[in-house]
């Protein structure tokens, strides 16, 4: 049994595509295939007829076993597609009262009583409900900076829906109307190479529509000319800046006759989890927690592991009750970090792993800060 | 709307830590929980009555969904745990032509009339080395497998996993017949997480191994001479930690309470644990589902080349190997288009984990034995 690793590397590659040489990769896929055909033989070659055999048996085995995960992945396909559309329903409700299309109950209630305030009446829905979501979640908080709330105020639905061919899944950020920029939808789509692993294959987003001056992932730097200088216009540059937009334009594998060495496909790579990371997590807590992001109850969900179960918590209109019931919540919490050491041995425990997994995203950041344009 | 980060992050952890002091540490969450629950009352106390209102009925939605979402996983685990047992049958099977506890219905026959006269070939049990092979052929996994642990991985006759309720998580048994190196005849790695949908790792464990006295593959014994006209003539002899596959039942762990964890240190420990985790997965999700495909090398190129599954296990395979040969040529000029294409993307995949291994294992592992 040979130790070699027939798996191709990045050296083979390079030197394939720094020939430019469409032939010199084809050999090189040609040679490697060769090789795993070899090493495949060879194990079965070196086999005696009766082991042989069984592992003829054993593939037979392996035949039953892919059949039916084959159908546990259908299954599991049909039950996921089941509850997403019972979860349909209460997204359109939502949408719905974020946007005011409807009006809660006790809204229009209140507007009996308060006659007077004409300016309140007219606020409609939530006001920057998605915004707010998004700041309080650290991964995308991170994307967003001050001349991006602007254009955010704008979002007022995010969705996400599965892709079949190829197989991925597809973010859609509906905006109205806004001075920005024209498009009505941004839409992000990932295709992925394999079903049940999240390897990306490739990233795609609309290109955004900017009006004149609007741009946000670019600047605009003016140089006054020197004084005694011939030219007397002032010198326009753009630069590229950081901004939530850069989002719908992912990093891309580049054509197969692009030069690539093994740093810049590290940092490529980075780039490209980085971005899955973001899409991810918009796809799987954003949409499906939005009000707990947006009032902060999944910030501390999500830091000290505390459970879901607290949003059962029903609160009183009255605001004062509503502090009364806070300080029972700190009182309990007192209670049980005193007189509960086994608690408080487990909550440290958990503090510790969570820091490190911090520690691991905090090097991601690191490596972004080296690679993203400067700050606008 | 404040921009701040409310997230704990690890230098507050640090110096809670550094203290030594308990209080110290409950005092940081204290402020913690009353830092989040200021935000928290701030959004809402910032809203006006009627978008107060909106919310509270958005929240009341949000509730529906985290029952409609509680009820999926349960279905879900439901559904994963059906299609586990109806494995296990086919796990057992396997495990019985593997270790030559049930013989294959053919091979008697051929052995009979064909090789009447090969006597030690007929007493040769199951497939030997089936499980040290398929690690071998994984990537990640055969980058564990040192040449000293090869001896010990022959005795490796089944691996098994299963989930954990209590704390959430799985576990990986490795089965090992009687052998010279260690007594126990079950290896364990278990891996408890944080979150149920994510993998978060909170404690990995394993088992300790019994080894045999000189037997121990995860360290080497170095003998230096005295030097000559030295009062001691005795050999001075010195136990050195080496690489070895059997490293995976000692995982990194997070220090207790008490000791001092500067952020570098957090960085290389978050590093070796991932690494653990994906070693871990890459058994109970690949290897475990799909030996013999390892075995054979199938896996290997399925993995790289992205051939579908059912592409392989269609083809019955004639012993004649110029027709196989043949086969093998078609599939060449069929996928040629379609491998240059997914190739870049492979690769960047590559590079990526050509960083973890080369560099983080580099510095941090210790010598080759």
């Amino acid at each position: 049994m040979s130790n070699d690793k027939d798996s191709m590397n990045m050296s083979d590659l390079s030197t394939a595509l720094n020939e430019e040489d469409r032939a010199g990769l084809v050999n090189a896929l040609k040679n490697k295939l060769q090789n795993l055909a070899g090493q495949h033989s060879d194990v079965l070659e070196n086999l005696t007829p009766p082991v042989r055999k069984r592992v003829e048996f054993l593939r037979e085995i392996q035949n039953q076993y892919d059949e039916m995960e084959a159908k546990f992945f259908e299954e599991r396909a049909a039950l996921e597609a089941k509850y997403q559309k019972l979860y349909q329903p209460l997204y359109t409700k939502r949408y719905e009262i974020v946007n005011g299309v409807v009006e809660v109950e006790g809204a229009a209630e209140e507007v009996k009583s308060e006659q007077g305030e004409d300016k309140s009446a007219e606020e409609k829905g939530v006001p920057d409900f998605w915004l707010i979501a998004l700041k309080n979640n650290e991964i995308t908080a991170e994307e967003i900076t001050e001349r991006d709330e602007g254009a955010l105020k704008y979002l007022k639905d995010i969705k996400w829906s599965r892709v079949e061919e190829p197989k991925g899944f597809k973010l859609e950020f509906f905006f109205d109307q806004n001075p920005y920029f024209k498009n009505t939808v941004l839409t992000k789509t990932y295709h992925m190479i394999d079903e049940d692993e999240p390897i990306l294959e490739k990233a795609l987003g609309t290109e955004i529509e900017w009006y004149p001056g609007k741009c946000l992932t670019q600047k605009i730097l003016k140089k006054k000319p020197k004084k005694g200088s011939k030219n007397t216009k002032p010198i326009t540059k753009t630069e590229d800046c950081e901004s939530f937009f850069n989002f719908f334009s992912p990093p891309q594998v580049p054509d197969d006759d692009e030069d690539l060495d093994d740093d810049m496909a590290d940092e490529l790579q980075g780039q490209m989890e980085h971005d899955y990371d973001i899409g991810s997590t918009i796809k799987e807590k954003i949409i499906s927690h939005a009000v707990s992001w947006f009032t902060g109850e999944a910030v501390e969900a999500d830091d000290l592991d505390i459970e879901d179960d607290d949003d059962e918590i029903d609160e009183d209109d009255d605001e004062e009750d509503e502090e009364d019931d806070e300080d029972d919540e700190e009182e309990d919490d007192e209670d049980d970090d005193e007189e509960e050491e086994a608690d408080q041995g487990k909550k440290s425990k958990k503090k510790s792993s969570a820091g490190h997994k911090k520690a691991g995203r905090s090097q991601l950041a690191e490596g972004q800060a080296g690679e993203r344009p400067p700050e606008c | 709307m404040s921009n701040d980060k409310d997230s704990f992050n690890v230098s507050d952890l640090t110096a809670a830590l550094k203290d030594e002091d308990r209080a110290g540490l409950v005092n940081a969450l204290k402020n913690k929980l009353q830092n989040l629950a200021g935000q928290r009352s701030d959004v809402l106390e910032n809203l006006t009555p009627n978008v107060r209102k909106r919310v509270d009925a958005l929240r009341d939605i949000q509730s529906q969904h985290d029952e409609l979402e509680a009820k999926f996983r349960e279905e879900r685990a439901i559904l994963e745990a059906k299609y586990q047992t109806l494995y296990q049958p086919l796990y057992v099977k396997r495990y019985e032509i593997v270790n030559g506890t049930t013989e294959v219905e053919l091979a008697p026959e051929d052995d009979t009339k064909v090789d009447q006269g090969e006597e030690k070939t007929a007493e040769e049990k199951g497939v030997p080395s089936f499980w040290l092979t398929a690690l071998k052929n994984n990537d990640v996994i055969s980058e564990e497998v040192t040449e000293r642990d090869e001896g010990a991985l022959k005795y490796l006759k089944d691996i098994k996993w299963c989930k954990i309720e209590e704390p959430k998580g799985f576990k990986l048994e490795f089965f090992f017949d009687t052998n010279p190196y260690f007594k126990n005849t079950v290896l364990t790695k278990s891996y408890h997480m944080i979150d149920e949908d994510e993998p978060l790792l909170e404690k990995a464990m394993g088992t300790e191994i019994d080894w045999y006295p000189g037997k121990c593959l995860t360290q080497k014994i170095l003998k230096k001479k005295p030097k000559k006209g030295s009062k001691n003539t005795k050999p001075i002899t010195k136990l050195e930690d080496c690489e070895s596959f059997f490293n995976f039942f000692s995982p990194p762990e997070v220090p207790d309470e008490d000791e001092d964890i500067d952020e570098e240190r957090a960085e290389d420990l978050q590093n070796l644990m991932e690494q653990d985790y994906d070693i871990g997965s890459t058994i109970r999700e690949k290897i475990i589902p799909r030996a013999v495909s390892w075995f054979t090398g199938e896996a290997m190129e399925a993995e790289d080349f992205e051939i579908d599954d059912d592409e392989e296990d269609d083809i019955d395979e004639d012993e004649d190997e110029e027709d196989e040969e043949d086969e093998e040529d078609d599939d060449d000029e069929d996928e040629e288009e379609s491998k240059t294409k997914k190739k870049p993307s492979i690769g960047n995949k590559k590079g990526g984990r050509s960083q973890i291994v080369g560099e983080g294992k580099q510095d941090e592992r210790p010598p080759e034995c």
